[in-house]
């Protein structure tokens, strides 16, 4: 029975996740064998900045599986791209993107590797209403315990807006909102529940983003 | 039996609290000592007809920032980084680029020099902003001068980079890896806006002039 109790600390149970998602579809959407997609971060110089975390995990997730889509990462995209998509040069809506557009080398570089939409991503996951403490300390004979009860929210809140640069439109827009309370009840032993809210806002958009490229009709 | 079963639940209980007192120190942060390895990649870019010469100073080789911030010491070798940003950046505006050794003669034909001087560097950290970012911020002077040494124009490039701290653990932050990240994105915004600093719209008269166009 004891031998249970740090086991079961260690492996710092899930708590509660509640997803939501939303989707605004302004034209149909489609994608050839021969095409990809880039998944990019939406980062701001004097705002907040997407995890890195996250982008990874929707482009992992994205070119997985039986309904899987076959992606350029936002490194390999910047890195092709440069400077035009860095942070401060970025396009911000579509109408900047077709102007870059007209450039004949960025042009030729979308075609020649076949991307068909650019999927900004933007978002972030914060921890807020932080209440209570543990305290830990060695005990008499070396002995290490924690008291007390911490607790905290997490809300990921993230957003894809997807760019068809063969047609130079924004074809809409994907919202995942996961949130979820975390604690960690601490009785000589701390035990974490952590509310995964990242992963399951990453999880979520990814399995729209799929639905809303492969199978998009207006 | 019984005093070995107690040994081994007072051995993994030991071994279970420390392990979750650990995962309650979030964020903890150090100072750091990082060696940044930027790499800049080919802008996708036409060239200027035009040969440079770019002059490296030691002082801009040998760069090295150190700061202390709230009693951590945070050190960057920024040395050999500066020279990528140019290198990279100028080869990809230029047909031609020579590295020059001293200013005084200038030994090779060039159509003009760039000399690039280091202004400052300013670190941020989540310890002392209270935000979620580390922040570098590293601040360029360009001089570009006609082989006869005339000024043709100076340039202030603040080159910024920043990472969320949220990508470097939340248990033990990797505080030399952010600030790593963060500074080699600092050097590659300083390249974006190098090149960004020839395009028509933002290129001085005098630049233009000197360009043909």
């Amino acid at each position: 029975m004891f031998a249970i109790v740090p086991l079961t600390g260690l492996l710092a149970m899930q708590g509660c996740v509640q997803t939501t998602q939303e989707e605004f579809r302004e034209a149909n959407t489609g994608i050839g064998e021969d095409q990809i997609i880039a998944i990019l971060r939406r980062s701001s110089l004097m705002g907040h900045n997407t995890e890195q975390a996250f982008i990874d995990c929707v482009t992992d997730r994205t070119s997985k599986g039986r309904d899987g889509i076959d992606v350029i990462s936002n490194q390999e995209f910047m890195d092709a791209f440069f400077p035009w998509f860095e942070a401060r040069y970025a396009p911000t809506d579509i109408d900047e993107l077709k102007k870059i557009s007209r450039n004949n080398k960025i042009k030729d570089r979308l075609e020649s590797l076949g991307i068909r939409y650019l999927v900004w991503i933007d978002g972030s996951t914060k921890r807020e209403n932080q209440n209570g403490s543990v305290q830990c300390a060695v005990a008499t004979g070396g002995i290490p315990a924690c008291f007390g009860f911490l607790s905290w929210r997490a809300e990921s809140i993230y957003e894809a807006v997807i760019w068809d640069v063969e047609r130079n439109i924004s074809v809409g827009k994907l919202s995942a909102e996961s949130k979820g309370m975390s604690f960690v009840p601490a009785v000589v032993i701390p035990i974490p529940f952590i509310a995964r809210t990242q992963s399951s806002a990453c999880a979520s958009l990814v399995d729209q983003l799929k639905e809303f490229i492969e199978d998009g009709q207006e | 039996m019984k005093s070995m079963f107690s040994k081994v639940i007072v051995y993994w209980s030991v071994r279970a609290t420390c392990l979750s007192a650990l995962f309650i120190l979030w964020g903890c942060a150090s100072g750091a000592h990082v060696i940044p390895s930027v790499s800049i990649p080919s802008p996708l870019i036409d060239s200027f007809p035009k040969t440079v010469g770019v002059y490296y100073s030691t002082e801009l080789k040998d760069d090295i920032f150190e700061e202390e911030k709230k009693r951590q010491k945070y050190v960057i070798e920024l040395g050999s980084n500066h020279e990528q940003v140019f290198d990279s950046s100028l080869n990809g505006l230029f047909e031609k680029v020579v590295t020059l050794d001293s200013l005084d003669p200038v030994s090779e034909t060039v159509d003009g020099i760039f000399i690039p001087e280091i202004q400052g560097v300013t670190l941020a950290t989540p310890a002392v902003t209270g935000q979620d970012y580390y922040e570098v911020l590293i601040r360029y002077s360009i001089r570009l001068i006609e082989p006869n040494g005339d000024e043709i124009h100076r340039w202030i490039v603040p080159g910024y980079g920043k990472v969320n701290r949220r990508d470097y653990g939340s248990v033990m932050e990797r505080t030399s890896d952010a600030l790593q990240q963060a500074t080699e994105n600092a050097l590659r915004d300083a390249s974006s806006q190098i090149i960004a600093n020839f395009s028509p719209g933002s290129r001085p008269l005098a630049v233009s002039v000197w360009l043909g166009l």
